[in-house]
């Protein structure tokens, strides 16, 4: 099936050939002029990426990226933008966006991007081997309405980086992980948080779902690489010791 | 493909929209400026009220004291004088009344003189009248004051709105088409395009390019402006066969963009003393608004050209969206523009306005904008010369 993108942009010129290139590559390609047409299309349309210009006449991106993201909307969206000081970016990536290119910049580094975004898209949404509900010690996750359903009944909500890490966790399952695995995966492109946040999403993925958080036996740490998932259950102390 | 499934949206997000780090400390810079000014109002006020009833209570004190104060040396020199011998009193009575000269002997009886406890009072409630009139006076120069420079720092903050404004607009004006163009130029370089693909593309790059050379002209004709070049060709010319030569040049680049331009020459020589070149620039300019401010597909632009009062005039009218009464004084201004440059609505610098009326007024014209019904129209009058009146050296610099 063709992938939906939503072009943004109130260039006619610029968002013309932007679609063309698109569509050379099998896309299917909608474009909006300003930002409140933006919204009744995303809304409309459920593009599967989009790329949005930051100044737009009526609602400006941050804006319109905004308000999708408050309404519990993730399509992926790149910002295309002339403004690129750092607080920009930042800005851009605070109201939600998933990575900003500035203008001008290189046709085969946009297209890189944009399939890299859809290609990271389809893999979130795709369904395990084994369908979109795992299951590991009395715990289930359900990849489709990222929730978790704990041993005690409790059911906890994951975010976007924790059902992708855990996903990629399951499908690698007995094998490590590496940070950098992660980081691409995940993250992509060139938005790039310090190993250290990664850290952080182990920890309350860990609260979730160890018996005890500080002696792990489904997530472990592999030092000085990055982690492995082992959905029977194993202390690492036994695992060393076998 | 899948939609992602909605769900609950992080806390760490905020529903107010992002603000830019620079606009957010003007909000603040703002805020504190507007309550800093409250206080020291308030501050100011109460201050002067309190001075006011503790002068007040101070004087009335004072004066109670005063009297009580005369009325007993009154009695006390009363005893004293009832004590002395009726012969001698007459003689200390003298002595006595340069040391108390408030006090009157009448009939062997010493009362205060009434006469010096009013001229007493009089003095007293006197001060009381001078803090009163004095201190407003003190407050309402301070606060003229405060006004000025509040009104002052205002219109900075206004000019560095608007360089920020114009700092966005260029980056705008000059990286979406250097875009286009790359994307064009890219585009052909790594497809396989067809002829008449390539041919389009070309005409497409060409027009990139036109908006460049527009923007860059615009920003150079500004610079040269605050140099202060002089205008090298400058001498009397009919304003019908400037405009109509002028036109010539810009009209293809209009019409393709959708203008129907009507002209309609004066039926007399019009001879103004221009540099037909600064006054292209007016032109382009004009049009060129027209133009931008034209929603329709057809943009009809009337071009006008006629005598009132011994001036000759130049008028360019359109039926496009028109302009708010209140922006009026305000669009001849450098960098201005209506509105946020995140929301911008047409492209521009906010500089074409601003050329306008500074170039037709270094060679002594005036320009006027009326909102129209329907459209906006901007006329320029330049002085009439008599037509063989030489060329003068334009004082003033361009």
């Amino acid at each position: 099936m063709k992938s939906r993108v939503l072009i943004v942009e109130d260039e006619p010129s610029m968002a013309q050939i932007l679609a063309e290139n698109l569509e050379l590559e099998g896309m299917e390609i909608t474009i909006a002029r300003d930002g409140m047409q933006a919204l009744e299309q995303w809304r409309a349309l459920e593009p599967d990426l989009v790329v949005l210009d930051v100044m737009l006449p009526k609602l400006n991106g941050f804006e319109v990226c905004q308000q999708m993201r408050e309404a519990g909307n993730h399509t992926p969206v790149l910002f295309l933008s002339a403004k690129g000081q750092a607080e920009d970016r930042v800005l851009g990536l605070k109201s939600g966006g998933d990575d900003y290119v500035v203008k001008p910049f290189h046709l085969p580094e946009f297209m890189l991007r944009v399939s890299n975004m859809l290609r990271r898209a389809k893999w979130v949404n795709s369904d395990l081997e084994t369908g979109f509900i795992f299951a590991f010690g009395g715990h289930s996750v359900d990849f489709r309405a990222w929730t978790t359903t704990l041993q005690n009944g409790r059911v906890e909500s994951l975010n976007e980086r924790e059902i992708m890490i855990f996903k990629l966790l399951v499908e690698r399952k007995n094998a490590v992980v590496s940070r950098d695995e992660i980081l691409d995966v995940v993250w992509g492109n060139d938005v790039f948080p310090s190993s250290r946040s990664i850290d952080n999403f182990i920890v309350r993925l860990r609260r979730f779902f160890e018996p005890d958080p500080t002696n792990p036996i489904y997530l472990h740490t592999v030092w000085g690489v990055g982690y492995r998932f082992t959905p029977e259950g194993i202390l690492d102390q036994e695992r060393a010791i076998s | 493909m899948r939609s992602r499934q909605p769900r609950k949206v992080g806390s760490k997000m905020k529903s107010r929209p992002p603000r830019s780090s620079y606009s957010s400390q003007l909000w603040r810079s703002r805020w504190r400026a507007r309550i800093a000014f409250v206080v020291i109002v308030a501050f100011l006020v109460l201050q002067l009220g309190w001075w006011l009833v503790f002068q007040k209570n101070y004087i009335e004190t004072s004066m109670l004291q005063t009297t009580v104060t005369w009325t007993r040396e009154a009695r006390a020199l009363q005893m004293l004088l009832d004590k002395t011998p009726i012969k001698e009193r007459a003689k200390l009575w003298q002595s006595l009344q340069l040391e108390y000269p408030h006090l009157d002997l009448n009939a062997s009886l010493v009362q205060v003189n009434l006469e010096n406890a009013a001229a007493y009072r009089h003095k007293q409630t006197g001060y009381l009248r001078m803090f009163a009139f004095e201190g407003p006076f003190f407050v309402l120069v301070i606060l003229g004051g405060l006004a000025v420079i509040a009104f002052s720092l205002r219109s900075e903050r206004e000019l560095k709105r608007r360089q920020e404004n114009f700092l966005m607009a260029a980056t705008h004006e000059f990286r979406t088409p250097i875009t286009t163009l790359r994307l064009l130029i890219e585009t052909s370089m790594y497809r396989e395009l067809s002829r008449e693909k390539q041919l389009e593309y070309l005409s497409r790059m060409e027009l990139e390019l036109r908006r460049l050379q527009d923007s860059s002209e615009r920003v150079l004709a500004t610079a040269r402006l605050e140099q202060g070049i002089h205008p090298k060709e400058i001498g009397i010319s009919d304003l019908n066969v400037v405009v109509r030569a002028q036109l010539q040049s810009l009209q293809s680049g209009l019409e393709a963009r959708g203008a129907k331009i009507k002209l309609e020459l004066a039926n007399t020589v019009l001879p103004v003393e221009i540099d037909a070149s600064a006054f292209g620039i007016i032109l382009s300019n004009l049009l060129d608004n027209a133009v931008k401010y034209s929603q329709n597909n057809e943009k009809p632009i009337t071009i006008r050209l006629g005598t009132t009062q011994n001036q000759a005039f130049v008028s360019v009218e359109d039926q496009g969206v028109g302009i708010n009464p209140n922006e009026v004084p305000n669009i001849f201004d450098q960098f201005y523009r209506v509105g946020s440059e995140l929301t911008r609505v047409s492209r521009g610098l906010g500089l074409g306005l601003y050329l306008v009326k500074s170039i037709a007024e270094l060679m002594g014209g005036r320009v006027q904008c009326e909102p129209l019904a329907q459209g906006t129209r901007f006329t320029v009058r330049f002085p009439m010369q008599a037509k063989t009146a030489p060329a003068t050296i334009l004082r003033r610099s361009l």
